[in-house]
């Protein structure tokens, strides 16, 4: 009775199925929504924003051996365990196939004298890459960091990061090897970021059709690219998941690509989130200059800058747009390391005592580079500075990445032996050893050991008084006139200046050496002048409508490579060691090269008949660039379209 | 069949509670899935202008999801290292981007090989009625695949309506193609 008041029999029967029906939705629901938690931020066209892919401090050296120990927690060395392939155990399913332990566990291995974290460390900070992103490209390729016996001799660590493996072809050997992999690979993804021009990727940011298989007959779908670190991800592993295989979660399924989304998932759940800052910077190298137009470094001595008390100092610095909002008028470089603190080579250019520059130009989109003009000036107390500056967007935030430089501010003795001002003001002196410098670089007045004061552009003697022996020195008179003296103070020569009180003497950038009145008229000059300034172009670079003449050169940012317009005609692009590429005119009277608006390199003698050109016609407006890959290359909008092929050559 | 009739009675009263029991459970799990679902839906609405992301070093062993998947690599690897590889004398090609940039006036076209190729050449044909437009540019090896280094047409040298589009690959005795068509829009 009890039992009939509570239900009868058939609705029990009917009330029973529903439960069972209800309760099997909800918890395969359950179950279904953990088993894709971690796929369900998945986007194909922005797998990992640039700022997280380009976190090179994300871990050190410590943090990275004690991730690895923690995911090996035992390492089965000699293969005593049964195999997971079947065979017996690990030892013996190996010995079938030709290897035998040690099995060495990651956490473990060692090359070159260096441990496994040590590498992927090195390899991150010298392309400033993540090195969270080369842990999980070490697992998604060849499980390495959490295999317990890694076969010593196999791919797994020959090609530890699958660089270098075709699919239709043995493996390449110069890549072998842990160091050589993980350095291929995040100088290849460095050269993306950086958007190489030298570099080309099977896709761009933007729509691309992107398979689901190397099977094209699994098909694919248009998938827009977003940012440079999905475009280097999908450079290495140029298919998507498909439906299917996202659903399957760390399953597999028909018609599967599993590389781009085990490595979202393995970051994810090892490192946490793939999505940046909405504001992020990554820097690109910047040396410092002596001379605005960047075209003379300063000198270092084990990687320190050494500059003299008041000497200006120029760079530019060139940094990525890696986060996801756009740089505008509020973007501005400060001082760093501490934030917005007062440095001690603050320059009369700067916007404020904590902000030394703002962007050249903006706005500055997602994947763009900002520039900033940066000046310092050596301070007067003789010490070591380490200074650091980075990009603040103001008033909303601070961006990660720094830039620094090591600098020694020391006596011209102990630090350069050459004063590289560009100017004598009235009281100056030039004295044995030092030199004046053009602000491009390319002209210098120096006074030698011996007495000999010689003016030069491009290494061309253009002017020299008599020689006043040892101990001479040139001095800016405050009476107007400029008087080499004799170690016994014998006038040598002088400029015949006097009586221009105020007076000073500049070496220009145009190979002459002036001598100025307080109220800018020229009173005296070497009657050098060449013409044209170098300041007129890049120093490695020409563009629309510029021309080098007979005796220039232009030169690659790290002045390893030299493109020189000789005066015997030929067009010589040199290495430190060798000329590596003429153009073949030597003895022919070259007079200029010329970059032609119409695309066309060509090099023209003086009657204006060409002698070489790069038979570029017709391809729209053009730059020559001297790389610093020792390549000369002519570029068309995003495109070569003539190169020397020279690059790599020493 | 009064016997009978208390077993039937007791079973009832076992089921009814085993019932009730899983009622509780499923109120539970719905629950539970529920304020996952909230906890989801609150995350795109974090404020993201100044915060520093989620970060994290997950230091646990890895799990048994992790493992088989890194096994199935493994075996995979492993499996291909003992094949003797060839080299093919087909190569695949496909053409993988063909974007009208009115920014810069260029038609960008990219391509993917699906062999790792370090000399070779690619050859690029526009055609439109008898307008045929070529170029060509060396190939370049990535990590697991190749491209042809980029074909970059200014737009002027297009008129608009469609082309058809035909890339080929050649590596020593190797050699592959791809075709397409792509639209160009008068700008």
């Amino acid at each position: 009775m009890q039992t009939k008041a509570l239900l009868a029999p058939a609705h029990f029967r009917t009330l029973y199925l529903i439960t069972i029906v209800l309760a099997s939705f909800f918890i395969a629901g359950f179950v279904s929504s953990n088993a894709h938690a971690n796929v369900a931020g998945w986007n194909a066209g922005r797998i990992m924003d640039d700022s997280v892919f380009v976190n090179n401090a994300s871990m050190n050296t410590a943090q990275i051996q004690a991730f690895l120990n923690s995911k090996v927690p035992v390492c089965d060395t000699n293969g005593t365990q049964p195999s997971e392939f079947g065979g017996g155990t690990r030892a013996q399913w190996a010995a079938a196939r030709g290897h035998s332990p040690p099995f060495t566990c990651l956490k473990d291995f060692s090359e070159g004298g260096k441990s496994s974290a040590q590498i992927i460390f090195d390899a991150a900070q010298e392309f400033r890459i993540n090195p969270q992103v080369l842990i999980v490209l070490l697992q998604k390729e060849q499980s390495l960091i959490t295999d317990t016996w890694p076969i010593p001799g196999s791919s797994q660590y020959r090609t530890a990061t699958g660089y270098g493996c075709p699919d239709t072809a043995p493996c390449a050997s110069q890549y072998f090897g842990l160091t050589n992999q993980l350095r291929w690979s995040a100088r290849m993804f460095r050269a993306i970021m950086n958007a190489s021009p030298t570099w080309f990727t099977p896709y761009v940011v933007g729509n691309n059709f992107i398979q689901f298989s190397p099977n094209a007959a699994c098909g694919g779908t248009v998938v827009n690219i977003q940012n440079r670190a999905t475009q280097a991800l999908y450079n290495y592993t140029p298919y998507q998941p498909n439906p299917a295989t996202l659903a399957a979660g760390w399953g597999q399924a028909t018609c599967g690509a599993y590389g781009n989304r085990n490595f979202y998932l393995y970051f994810q759940e090892w490192f946490g989130n793939t999505t940046g800052p909405d504001y992020a910077a990554s820097f690109k190298p910047a040396v410092l200059y002596i001379d605005e137009s960047l075209t003379q470094p300063v000198p270092r001595a084990v990687s320190k800058y050494i500059v003299t008390p008041g000497q200006p100092l120029f760079t530019r610095l060139e940094a990525i747009n890696v986060g996801r909002a756009q740089w505008s008028l509020m973007t501005n470089l400060g001082t760093s390391n501490l934030r917005d603190r007062l440095s001690s080579f603050q320059a009369p250019s700067w916007l404020s005592p904590q902000r030394p520059a703002a962007l050249n130009s903006q706005p500055i989109s997602a994947n763009e580079s900002g520039l900033f003009d940066l000046e310092l000036v050596a301070p007067s107390d003789m010490s070591t500075y380490s200074e650091s500056f980075g990009i603040v967007q103001d008033g909303i935030a601070w961006l990660d990445d720094t830039t620094t430089f090591n600098i020694q501010v020391a006596t011209p003795a102990v630090g350069i032996q050459n004063y590289t001002l560009h100017r004598l003001t009235p009281g100056n002196e030039l004295l044995p050893g030092q030199v004046l410098v053009s602000r491009d670089g390319y002209s210098a007045l120096h006074l030698r050991q011996d007495g000999l004061l010689k003016l030069q552009t491009d290494s061309q003697v253009k002017w020299t008084p008599p020689s006043a022996g040892s101990d001479a020195k040139l001095v800016m008179q405050p009476d107007g006139n400029l008087v080499l003296y004799s170690k016994q103070g014998n006038a040598i020569w002088n400029s015949g200046t006097s009586g221009n009180s105020g007076a000073s003497a500049f070496v220009q950038e145009d190979g002459n050496f002036v001598i100025y009145t307080s109220s800018g008229t020229e009173v005296w000059s070497s009657a050098t002048s060449i013409g044209i300034s170098h300041l007129q172009f890049p120093h490695n670079s020409i563009h629309r409508s510029e021309i080098i003449y007979s005796g220039q050169s232009l030169q690659s940012h790290d002045r390893a490579y030299k493109l020189a317009l000789q005066t015997d005609g030929n067009l010589v692009l040199y290495s430190v060691n060798r000329a590596i590429w003429a153009s073949g005119t030597a003895g022919k009277t070259a007079q200029k090269l010329v970059m032609q608006p119409d695309g066309n390199l060509v090099l023209y003698n003086q009657s204006g008949s060409a002698l070489w050109s790069s038979g570029t016609a017709g391809k729209s407006t053009s730059a020559l660039f001297v790389q610093k890959d020792g390549n000369l290359v002519v570029y068309n909008g995003s495109g070569p379209t003539w190169s020397s092929r020279t690059s790599g050559q020493f | 069949m009064k016997i009978n009739k208390n077993h039937n009675k007791k079973r009832r009263i076992v089921i009814a509670l085993s019932t009730v029991g899983f009622l509780v459970l499923v109120s539970v799990a719905a629950a539970i899935a529920v304020a996952q679902m909230a906890n989801n839906d609150a995350q795109p609405n974090t404020p993201s202008d100044t915060a520093i992301p989620e970060s994290k070093i997950n230091l646990d062993a890895p799990t048994q999801e992790q493992l088989d998947a890194a096994q199935q690599k493994k075996e995979d690897s492993l499996t291909n290292d003992q094949v003797n590889q060839q080299p093919t004398s087909s190569l695949g090609v496909t053409i993988t981007a063909s974007n009208q940039n009115n920014t810069s006036s260029l038609l960008q076209i990219r391509t993917l090989i699906d062999a790792i190729t370090r000399s070779g050449t690619c050859s690029l044909t526009l055609q439109q009625g008898a307008v045929i437009v070529s170029r060509s540019a060396d190939i370049q090896a990535g990590p697991s695949n190749s491209t042809c280094k980029g074909f970059d047409i200014p737009l002027a040298e297009l008129s608009a309506g469609t082309w058809s589009l035909t890339v080929e690959a050649t590596s020593g005795n190797a050699t592959g193609k791809a075709t397409s068509q792509v639209v160009i829009n008068a700008n």
